[in-house]
């Protein structure tokens, strides 16, 4: 994986944790006052911490890649994508929460470069999003 | 001999089309290399940099301090990376400018000093690869042959081998760190959308909220301006790769009529931004 691709990649990535902030944010706008104060705590921590991977991987930039991380990000882009089209239509909020924390167990597994981590996290993804 | 006044004035009528014509193959080309220096030139004057973007950080993502001295911002080395992008942005604007230079005989330019290829490293947060780096020496030493006696001579083939090598690299990975710094931007307006949110939502004494909600608007507007920059940015610079990717997929077919009218297309696109 070149410098560019690995770049690219770290920028998608980044964006798309940004946007599962934007969706954890907007779902907190519309729901503040009305859903129970534990899980708004939940969810607003989650929101910080998706924030904060978002940077991260905005930051990391190319020094993404690791060896044979073609492979795992190519499957993390076709998860991601699967996802985005599910996620605009879950209205329950112990799922928005069962999601989040699998996308930070996600990106903890990316960022620490752990190839088992990734699969465990995709595969609790995909279980997730059918709930 | 004397030769008739009608063959005459067609060989004359010859040079002068061939002499009108070899300027006119490379006026887009000077077209494009002006646009894009000057676009260059004015998104490495522009302020929002690491810089100011850390310091907006350091304080939005901890919003409610014990003491001020706990968002103090030690951005010192972001400055530092601010200082060596605007010396990338240095080195691209040389070599647009050469190739303007190139392009069109009667075309002068003041060239700045080019300065030091960046070195790799990390500067607080942002960091330089060593490949960056590589490709910031390269068009360094590129730009002092293309800029050197002799540059009428070369060819435009040599000014888009340099360019292929490791200018289109140089504005792609520019590109990519001026969207990663928009993201990050878009990162600070949700945070400060969510401190927003929580304290009016929860504060105790309903006469905060005001103030809460002025400051707020105040910074998201602020935020908007430099984000949009920055959006602009990406744009024009995604431009400038296609304008340059054109002029290498038609070495051999500058001459053509499509060619001229895409390439006064990006001409025209940075013009419209420029101004």
């Amino acid at each position: 994986m070149d410098q560019v691709a690995a770049a690219q990649f770290a920028n998608f990535i980044a964006r798309f944790y940004q946007n599962l902030a934007t969706q954890v944010g907007n779902y907190l706008h519309e729901n503040i006052g009305k859903i129970p104060d534990d899980s708004f705590t939940i969810l607003s921590n989650d929101q910080t911490r998706l924030i904060s991977y978002s940077n991260t991987f905005f930051a990391l930039s190319d020094t993404i890649a690791f060896e044979g991380a073609d492979l795992y990000f190519k499957k993390v882009q076709n998860a991601t994508d699967d996802i985005n089209d599910a996620l605009k239509t879950i209205q329950k909020v112990d799922t928005v929460i069962t999601i989040a924390a699998n996308f930070i167990a996600l990106a903890g597994g990316i960022v620490s470069k752990n190839t088992s981590m990734i699969t465990t996290a995709l595969t609790a993804l995909k279980g997730a999003v059918k709930l | 001999m004397i030769m008739p006044l009608s063959l005459r004035n067609l060989i004359l009528l010859f040079f002068c089309a061939a002499a009108f014509a070899g300027c006119a193959n490379l006026k887009e080309v000077n077209a494009f290399a002006v646009g894009s220096r000057q676009t260059l030139d004015k998104q490495r004057s522009e302020d929002f940099g690491y810089y100011a973007y850390y310091h907006d950080s350091t304080y939005l993502y901890h919003y409610l301090p014990d003491h001020l001295r706990d968002v103090d911002c030690h951005c010192e080395a972001e400055k530092q990376a601010d200082a060596h992008i605007a010396g990338e942005y240095n080195q691209l604007s040389a070599y647009f400018a050469a190739l303007a230079r190139f392009a069109d005989a009667g075309a002068s330019f003041n060239f700045a000093p080019i300065g030091s290829p960046v070195p790799a490293g990390t500067y607080g947060h942002v960091h330089f690869s060593a490949q960056e780096a590589s490709y910031s020496a390269y068009v360094a030493r590129a730009l002092s042959t293309l800029t050197t006696t002799g540059y009428k001579a070369k060819k435009i083939r040599v000014f888009m081998t340099e360019y292929r090598d490791s200018v289109a690299p140089l504005i792609m990975l520019l590109k990519i760190r001026a969207d990663n710094l928009a993201g990050r931007m878009v990162n600070l307006q949700l945070q400060l959308d969510h401190a927003a949110d929580s304290l009016i939502s929860y504060a105790a004494d309903k006469a905060v909220k005001m103030p809460v909600l002025f400051v707020y608007e105040q910074k998201r507007k602020e935020l908007d301006a430099s984000l949009a920059h920055y959006q602009q940015r990406v744009h024009e610079l995604e431009t400038i790769i296609a304008g340059g990717q054109l002029i290498v997929d038609n070495l051999d077919n500058l001459h053509s009529k499509t060619f001229k009218d895409k390439m006064m297309s990006f001409v025209n696109a940075l013009a419209l931004n420029y101004h």
